[in-house]
């Protein structure tokens, strides 16, 4: 089994991540393609830990998993204040930045 | 000797001048009398240098002047014999008419001012007479003509008076023009203008054999004397400027003004040559000749006076060609009595009467008996009539002519018989006779008040008695005055005779004229006759010569050159103009150019901005797009 | 210890398939629920990759709590979602060649390790994991505590409704 493939993983799941973030018109769908690409990172910390013997890198994974549960947390109170705003969930519908 | 106080005889009419310029309306009536005793007072201060100039001192006061490397530019006032007898002219017959003309002049509305011109005019003449040199008599020259021209256009709400005034003024100003060419040869080829120094400045020239230019110099200063003494061709003034008040007419062109050109000659009399002297003679023969004739056809007073003047004027300068200095300022003394006799009587009448014309006059003797009187002895004086003052100076001036010339003589006499003529027909048409149709209401006339009056009677005296200084009765001391000897001793009885023959001879023409309506002439002649008579009494057509041959000329082309300035200089500034205005539009176009290009630079840029701005869609999906295209791209790069 | 590639390659399709699902599905609350699958299929690679603890850490964190918070914030904003809404076609193509082009820069960042899979010399055990975690990484672990607290505190702010804002009656 080549290393490389593993990689390969926990990469096209980022890129899948990556995908969603720009596809989704939708908040939280933009939220859920975070979680993958959070996962990928922490595939991503496990299988080099597991590859080259990094202790550190399965902590570094339950950092990830951590600050992940805040992100999500955060990112929800966010989406929910500027559902209320601007009356809308959907990010490309929301241009305040515009000009 | 330095005697200071002479400068006062100029000054003290200067003050009054000026007092009345600034106060007069405010004194009213006294501006006669202030006039009239500041000229009494200069008078009085000539009369008490008597003594001295009796006995030949010479009285001056002298200041430095311009010292431009000349250390001889001393100018001052000098009294000797010749300025002395000018002095008492001016100061004598000037207060006289002065005081007559307070009542002249009463019920004019100007009436201070001109006394304070007629102030002015005193001061210049007296400064001019005078003058020590060149300068300061050019000075007094012009200043005199200016008065006159004052005095002549006083009433310039007459067009007639002010055209008079200008043509006096323009007519001696050409006359000066010639004066003023003469006096800077004269200081740019003897380099001295101081008048004591002529008889060397002829002396030195002689010798040096330049005496062409003496004559040139002399002939030019000449120019300016006829000019003021009004002798052909510069005599056209004198008629038109009796258009002034009488009192001006006898003052001015009587007695002082006129006579500074003969003074001038008198004076500068070493500067000229037998040749150009020669050129004074003809010139008064010919003006003491013609002005007679034409007096004879006038009918209006003042005119017959004018060309009377003009004539003894003539007749002082024949004298003066003649070399006879003393006869011509004795003829020039004497003159200035009896003609501002005459003037002043002349002025009484038209007081009176308001009429010039001689055909709106007559009889006046029962009404103005003393003005008759009066008249009658400057006429008598004037013709010459044994033992009146005229008599002594005309005949000095005919026997110098005898002297010089047989023919001479007869046309002096000649001109004597016309000189009676005409001022007795005057007096015959105006005081003697019926009065006239009741047309005019001259039969209402009366005498003259005694302010014009008594002076009138002062200038009889003069005119009767004041000729007998230069009279062999009392020893001539005019002659020792002037500086000359006596010519002849005693009384030639054939030039006596021969004068008063002209005397009685024009009395009868006079009589004739005036009274018989006679027919003089045969039939023959009387077609010539009358073409002679129309040619004088249109005075030769000298003024419509002027006119024609030298005045239209000169006034197309001054329009010529108003045209020229008008269109050529005109035309160039406004186009300068219009050029700075076009030269502004132009600006104004690049201007806007400018502001285009700014502008459209800042369209531009704006428009720049508008087109990038899309990048800025507000859509974070754009965003992270280009965050991933930026992480790939930087990585690449990395790796390479 | 070796992986058997029939395990890893079942997990490793479970999880793609379910990704795609994910970032594809219109649908919000399918896609949500792909993502658990995600989840758990990441957690049985853990298994695999001996990190025992992580995967029951993960199922637990992740599937439990997240998961479950983000299901809830579907609910909640459901009523703003008229209907389910796709992304517009040009966005799809240029987001597709972008994370094309991702994978293989990051493809080739990794192509040096074509060999074998190596073998790891001793797996990591728990206490040695805690140890690392009170020792060395001392500082990241208190960090992320606090984290939590400004976690907490910010979410509570900014989802809490505004008390300034006067009501009508």
């Amino acid at each position: 089994m080549p290393a490389q493939s593993l990689l390969l993983l926990s990469h096209a799941l980022f890129c899948l991540g990556v995908f969603g973030m720009l596809v989704r018109p939708h908040a939280i769908g933009m939220l859920l393609s975070i979680e993958l690409m959070l996962n990928a990172a922490a595939l991503n910390f496990v299988l080099w830990n597991r590859l080259f013997g990094h202790v550190q890198a399965q902590a570094f994974a339950l950092f990830i998993i951590a600050l992940a549960a805040c992100e999500a947390v955060v990112g929800l109170a966010i989406i929910i204040r500027l559902s209320r705003m601007a009356k809308t969930v959907f990010a490309d519908q929301v241009t305040l930045l515009k000009g | 000797m330095m005697r200071p106080f002479i400068i006062w005889i100029p000054t003290l009419p200067l003050l009054a001048f000026l007092a009345l310029i600034f106060w007069g309306r405010r004194i009213g009536r006294l501006s006669g009398w202030l006039s009239a005793a500041a000229l009494a007072a200069s008078g009085a201060v000539v009369w008490g240098l008597a003594p001295a100039v009796a006995r030949g001192r010479h009285l001056a006061v002298r200041w430095p002047w311009l010292s431009v490397g000349d250390p001889r530019g001393v100018v001052g006032f000098l009294v000797d014999g010749l300025s002395w007898l000018m002095l008492v002219v001016v100061t004598t017959v000037g207060t006289a008419i002065t005081v007559y003309s307070i009542g002249y002049m009463r019920d004019d509305p100007r009436f201070s001012r001109f006394f304070a011109y007629l102030s002015l005019f005193c001061a210049s003449m007296l400064g001019l007479v005078m003058a020590d040199h060149f300068v300061l008599l050019y000075a007094c020259w012009e200043l005199v003509g200016l008065c006159s021209y004052l005095l002549i256009s006083f009433w310039f709400e007459k067009p007639a008076a002010a055209a008079a005034g200008r043509k006096a003024f323009l007519t001696t100003r050409l006359g000066d023009a010639g004066l003023l060419i003469g006096l800077l040869l004269l200081a740019w080829t003897a380099g001295d203008l101081q008048m004591g120094h002529l008889a060397a400045i002829r002396e030195q020239f002689l010798l040096d054999g330049r005496a062409a230019l003496l004559t040139g110099i002399s002939l030019l200063l000449l120019c300016g004397a006829a000019g003021k003494s009004a002798q052909i061709p510069l005599h056209v003034w004198l008629p038109d400027a009796m258009e002034g008040p009488t009192p001006v007419s006898a003052l001015i062109h009587a007695a002082t003004m006129v006579a500074a050109g003969v003074y001038l000659v008198a004076r500068t009399l070493p500067l000229f040559t037998p040749q150009s002297l020669q050129v004074v003679l003809a010139i008064g023969l010919l003006t003491h000749l013609l002005a007679g004739t034409v007096a004879l056809t006038m009918t209006d007073i003042k005119r017959i006076l004018a060309y009377s003047t003009l004539s003894q004027l003539g007749l002082m300068m024949t004298a003066l060609g003649l070399g006879a200095m003393s006869a011509a300022m004795f003829h020039l003394f004497t003159h200035a009595f009896f003609k501002a006799l005459l003037f002043l009587g002349a002025g009484s009448v038209i007081h009176a009467t308001h009429q010039q014309e001689l055909a709106h006059l007559g009889g006046l003797r029962r009404q103005m008996p003393w003005t008759a009187l009066v008249f009658l002895i400057a006429a008598l004086s004037m013709s010459g009539l044994v033992s009146l003052s005229g008599f002594w100076s005309k005949d000095l001036i005919l026997l110098a002519a005898g002297q010089a010339h047989a023919g001479l003589l007869v046309l002096l006499l000649v001109g004597a018989a016309m000189t009676s003529a005409y001022v007795f027909r005057l007096y015959f048409r105006c005081f003697l006779g019926a009065a006239p149709q009741p047309v005019h209401p001259s039969h209402h006339a009366h005498e003259s008040p005694a302010v014009m009056v008594v002076p009138m009677a002062g200038l009889a005296m003069g005119a009767a008695f004041v000729g007998l200084v230069g009279s062999p009765w009392l020893g001539q001391p005019l002659f020792r005055l002037l500086g000359e000897s006596p010519g002849h001793e005693g009384i030639d009885l054939s030039v006596v005779g021969s004068s008063t023959v002209a005397l009685a001879v024009g009395i009868w023409l006079a009589w004739t004229v005036a009274f018989q309506r006679r027919r003089l002439l045969p039939v023959s002649l009387r077609p010539l006759g009358r073409r002679l008579y129309t040619l004088a009494a249109r005075k030769y057509y000298v003024d419509e010569g002027y006119d024609r041959w030298l005045i239209q000329p000169f006034l197309r082309m001054t329009e010529a050159w108003a045209r020229f300035d008008l269109r050529v200089i005109d035309g160039a500034v406004n186009r300068a103009g219009q050029a700075g205005w076009a030269l502004s539009w132009l600006q104004e176009r690049c201007d806007r150019l400018v502001d285009r290009l700014v502008n459209g630079l800042a369209r531009a840029i704006r428009g720049m901005g508008a087109a990038l701005r899309w990048i800025q869609t507000g859509v974070v999906h754009q965003y992270l797009l280009v965050a991933v295209v930026s992480v790939i791209v930087l990585s690449v790069l990395v790796h390479r | 210890m070796t992986i058997h590639p029939i395990a890893w390659w079942g997990f490793a399709t479970l999880i793609l398939v379910s990704a795609l699902w994910v970032v594809t599905l219109p649908n919000l609350f399918r896609a949500a629920l792909s993502l658990g699958l995600v989840l758990i299929g990441v957690a049985g690679l853990f298994i695999l990759l001996e990190a025992e603890f992580l995967a029951l850490a993960q199922i637990l964190v992740y599937v439990g709590a997240i998961l479950t918070l983000v299901v809830f914030a579907i609910m909640l904003t459901a009523k703003l979602q008229t209907a389910p809404v796709a992304a517009p076609r040009s966005r799809v193509g240029s987001a597709a060649i972008a994370s094309a082009g991702l994978f293989v820069v990051l493809a080739s960042t990794t192509r040096a390790l074509l060999g074998p899979m190596p073998v790891a010399a001793h797996a990591v055990t728990l206490p040695s994991l805690g140890q690392q975690l009170v020792t060395t990484l001392v500082l990241p672990f208190e960090l992320i505590s606090l984290v939590f607290v400004a976690a907490i505190v910010g979410a509570v702010a900014l989802a809490a409704p505004s008390p300034s804002r006067p009501r009508t009656r």
